[in-house]
């Protein structure tokens, strides 16, 4: 049995939190999130004069009284968001200790529990060059267990290819949501043609970009080494040189600069999470003050 | 391309080797770390700026590097000799001639020594870096010849100087290929030159005036006469006036004024009755005179008085009339009763008498009887023969013994102790003694020196002889001598006394060497040397006193003139080539070592 990948304590923590959107809800079902319709609800949103057929109970009387006529009173309804959970299982998600894969995993188990607290629909998917495994339209706190147990059974491997995967996945219909992208955006591809598949459809995206520190520092420094590739993507042979080592660092920071401006620009939320941080202050800080989490 | 280490062949496989291994070195090195990254995205885009395509450019890079590091060094290790960097290394001799006559000077007061190791310096110098030197002479005064370095050549060659005596020779100078052999010489000394030998002339014309003779004794005719005979030569090429000058104790000065035209000698006679007894000093001075070592001579004027000789005898005409007759003496006789032991002479003459104690001074007995003092002519022999005498000593010079006869004689038995302090002048055909002569230690006893003959001149034909009043006047004079002088040339001198002080006219001692039964010391300058031990006390008196010596002008070389003419070749550098190749490795490995640090190596 492998550990559990959230403590219950972190869990009944994250029970009060829930996940925000910029986007209105479009679930079908009764939820938490403000939806972009009227109907049941507590939130008030208009008034509507009185149509046959309209429930008495909506009808709002005072009004009546002033006025002399019929008025209905509309709520905001309140749904169900869909979630999409994309972890990255790619070959490159495995390195670095503690891997990126597993960092990921359970970042993807806690926004799931978050989820099904607040009575979302959660679909987990495990993408590398495709689709991997998914697990699809979870919503109930009873699933938690299920997801954390998906999200166990999962292992890194195989290429990266976001493009292909999301192109795969919203082949369907598939109700707007949240897309939380769990990666290293380390595609051969770029990052950017994956993306802009999510920014053709108009979904909102969390972009949790995880950065192992080996992602900084490769080992064999000052020395003649081959980079090879986990991803079988080919090998490189460099002296690490200080003047190298700066030159690599400034590129990755420009790559993740690329990452962050171009969430900027959809209105997307970005993220960049250490490997050897704390989950819980990541979860419970970070993304809070960055108001994905409320 | 010569090679000091090893053989050329064998260099050059060295070089092959070095080359091969580390060729093969980077074709074997270690395989780089294989680090797993998570993507080689990043990576890819930093070949593109950093790495355009020159990763083998720095692997031929790197390995020209290390193949030149390599092979300066080994080729260092095979002492290469390349003319560009250090000169051919070759094997030099140098043969300085350091006889006398290269201490003279020519017009420009440098004298040939001084050209000649001005000359052995720039051919050591012109030799390649990695030469080695031969250093020898003409006089053998250098060490053991050997192989030497150029650093150690120049150091002995500091140590070299002119002799002052000595007989040039050249020495044994080893031959072979790559044997650059060089005489430096005046041309005065007679050398033996290999045609193998470049022979290098130091040889400018120098004016000499010299004292080619010198010698102080008393008149022929009247010993109380001294004169003083000084030859005086010029050398020169040119006239010259000499001021010649005799020096003596207490003040005694005589001085001439001579003219002497180009290679003239002259002779002249001085009176020095005056000057009574010492060291006597010539000198000459002329202008521009090159050669200063024959300039001064030395002599010893032995005291020239009359001598009071006292005749003891029972009667004996020919003896009397003898010593009568001979200058300087101043005779008296007695008989043998009538002789007081306190008596004041300087010399006693006994016939068929002996006192029993020995005189204070010097005695000449003809067939003493017996005494204590005197070796015991006891044997008598009847018409003995002389068969042999001893030639060098001053008893018999100009005295033949061949044709004395006589009719008896006694024969001393000379003892061990006698044959050593005795000299034996004269022996007969029996192997006795006839005539022996003892010095002032003789048989143990001290006192004066004495001369005793076996014979009675009235039993033998000596009296007759014409030799006889030269053997009693030689006689006379050898009993009256103060201190025995020699005479020598500069040199190495032996004398026959062990352990003997040698001291120097200032009174300084002389540094000599005993050796078994004899002193050496070496006399480098002219001078009176004295020469005392428990024997007794010589005077040496050293000079050149040799026209060989003082003809400095006397050279093969003459009317040619000289010139030192620069040596070409001189080294480019001044370090040997492989230190600078191991200078050039060092510099390389700093290359490598700045050029890995900034990655421009691989």
């Amino acid at each position: 049995m492998n550990a559990p990948l959230l403590s219950h304590d972190f869990l009944r923590r994250l029970d009060r939190l829930r996940l925000a959107s910029n986007e209105p809800a479009r679930g079908h079902l009764k939820g938490l999130h403000r939806a972009n319709r009227t109907g049941p609800g507590m939130e008030f949103a208009d008034y509507r004069p009185y149509s046959p057929g309209d429930d008495l109970k909506s009808v709002d009387w005072r009004t009546y009284l002033r006025l002399g006529r019929l008025f209905v009173k509309l709520f905001v309804e309140e749904a169900d968001l869909p979630i999409y959970i994309f972890l990255d299982t790619s070959a490159s998600m495995g390195v670095g200790s503690p891997s990126k894969f597993e960092f990921g995993r359970r970042i993807a188990a806690a926004l799931a529990h978050i989820g099904f607290v607040n009575m979302d629909r959660v679909s987990l998917i495990a993408v590398a060059e495709g689709i991997v495994r998914e697990r699809s339209h979870l919503r109930g706190k009873n699933q938690s267990w299920p997801a954390f147990e998906f999200l166990q059974r999962l292992e890194s491997g195989g290429n990266t290819s976001f493009e292909a995967a999301f192109k795969r996945y919203f082949a369907v219909p598939r109700a707007k949501g949240l897309i939380v992208v769990i990666s290293d955006f380390l595609d051969p591809a770029g990052f950017e043609p994956g993306l802009r598949v999510l920014r053709n459809l108009r979904q909102d995206v969390l972009a949790l970009q995880l950065i192992s520190p080996s992602d900084f520092e490769p080992a064999g420094a000052d020395s003649e080494v081959v980079l090879v590739d986990s991803e079988g993507n080919g090998e490189s042979r460099h002296r690490i040189t200080p003047a190298l080592l700066r030159a690599y660092r400034q590129a990755f920071d420009a790559h993740c600069a690329a990452i962050s401006a171009y969430c900027d620009r959809n209105g997307w939320g970005h993220v960049r999470a250490m490997t050897d941080a704390q989950i819980e202050a990541l979860v419970l800080h970070a993304l809070r003050k960055e108001g994905l989490l409320r | 391309m010569n090679f000091l280490a090893l053989s050329p062949q064998a260099a050059y496989a060295l070089l092959a080797s070095v080359a091969l291994l580390i060729v093969l070195m980077y074709w074997l090195r270690p395989r780089p770390l294989r680090v797993r990254v998570a993507s080689n995205l990043i990576w890819r885009t930093l070949d593109m700026a950093q790495r355009p395509a020159l990763d083998r450019w720095r692997w031929w890079f790197s390995l020209m590097l290390a193949l030149a590091t390599g092979l300066s060094i080994a080729l260092a290790l095979t002492r290469p000799q390349a003319p560009a960097l250090g000169g051919i290394a070759q094997r030099v001799v140098l043969v300085l001639d350091n006889s006398p006559s290269m201490a003279a000077r020519g017009e420009d007061r440098i004298s040939r020594w001084e050209h000649a190791l001005e000359r052995a310096r720039r051919i050591i110098s012109s030799a390649g870096l990695a030469s080695e030197v031969m250093v020898l002479d003409t006089l053998g005064r250098t060490d053991t010849p050997e192989w030497v370095s150029r650093e150690t050549a120049l150091a002995k060659l500091r140590g070299l100087a002119v002799r002052t005596s000595g007989v040039a020779r050249m020495p044994l100078v080893p031959a072979g290929e790559n044997i650059a052999a060089h005489l430096l010489t005046d041309g005065v000394a007679h050398l033996d030159v290999s045609p193998d030998m470049a022979v290098e002339s130091v040889f400018a014309p120098a004016d000499n005036i010299a004292i080619t003779a010198f010698d102080a004794k008393s008149s022929l005719h009247d010993p109380t006469r001294y004169q003083a005979l000084v030859q005086v030569f010029n050398a020169s090429g040119r006239p010259k006036q000499v001021r010649l000058a005799l020096t003596g104790e207490n003040g005694f000065a005589l001085e001439r004024v001579l003219n002497l035209s180009a290679g003239a000698t002259i002779n002249q006679t001085l009176d020095v009755t005056d000057y009574a007894d010492g060291v006597l000093r010539a000198e000459v001075r002329a202008q521009g005179d090159g050669f200063q070592l024959d300039d001064v001579a030395y002599g010893v004027v032995v005291p020239h008085r009359v001598k009071r000789v006292l005749l003891v005898t029972a009667g004996n005409r020919h003896l009397q009339a003898s010593l009568g007759r001979l200058p300087g003496v101043a005779l008296t006789v007695i008989k043998p009763v009538q002789i007081r032991p306190a008596a004041d002479y300087d010399a006693n003459v006994f016939d068929r008498f002996a006192p029993p104690e020995r005189p204070a001074r010097g005695a000449l007995l003809f067939r003493p009887p017996p005494v204590t003092w005197l070796p015991a002519f006891g044997r008598t022999t009847t018409n003995p023969v002389i068969t042999r005498w001893d030639q060098s000593h001053p008893l018999a010079v100009n005295v033949s013994w061949r044709g004395v006869h006589m009719q008896s004689a006694a024969l001393a038995k000379l003892s061990a102790h006698d044959s050593q302090t005795d000299v034996v002048l004269a022996s007969g055909a029996s192997e006795g003694v006839l005539v022996a002569a003892g010095g002032a230690a003789s048989r143990g006893i001290t006192g004066a020196r004495w001369i005793a003959v076996g014979f009675a001149l009235d039993d033998s034909n000596f009296a007759m002889q014409p030799a006889f009043p030269v053997f009693l006047g030689s006689a006379l004079a050898w009993l009256t001598a103060g201190a025995e002088t020699l005479t020598h040339g500069l040199g190495y001198v032996e004398m026959p006394h062990a352990n003997a002080k040698v001291t120097g006219l200032d009174g300084r001692p002389v540094a000599a060497v005993s050796v078994p039964g004899a002193t050496v010391f070496d006399a480098v300058r002219p001078g009176v040397f004295t020469v005392a031990s428990n024997a007794g006390t010589t005077q040496v008196v050293a000079n050149v006193i040799d026209p060989q010596v003082s003809d400095v002008n006397r050279s093969r070389f003459a009317g040619e003139s000289v010139a030192v003419t620069p040596t070409s070749g001189l080294p480019r550098f001044g370090f040997e080539p492989w230190v600078v190749l191991l200078a050039l490795a060092v510099a390389l490995l700093a290359l490598e070592w700045l050029a890995y640090t900034r990655h421009r190596t691989v």
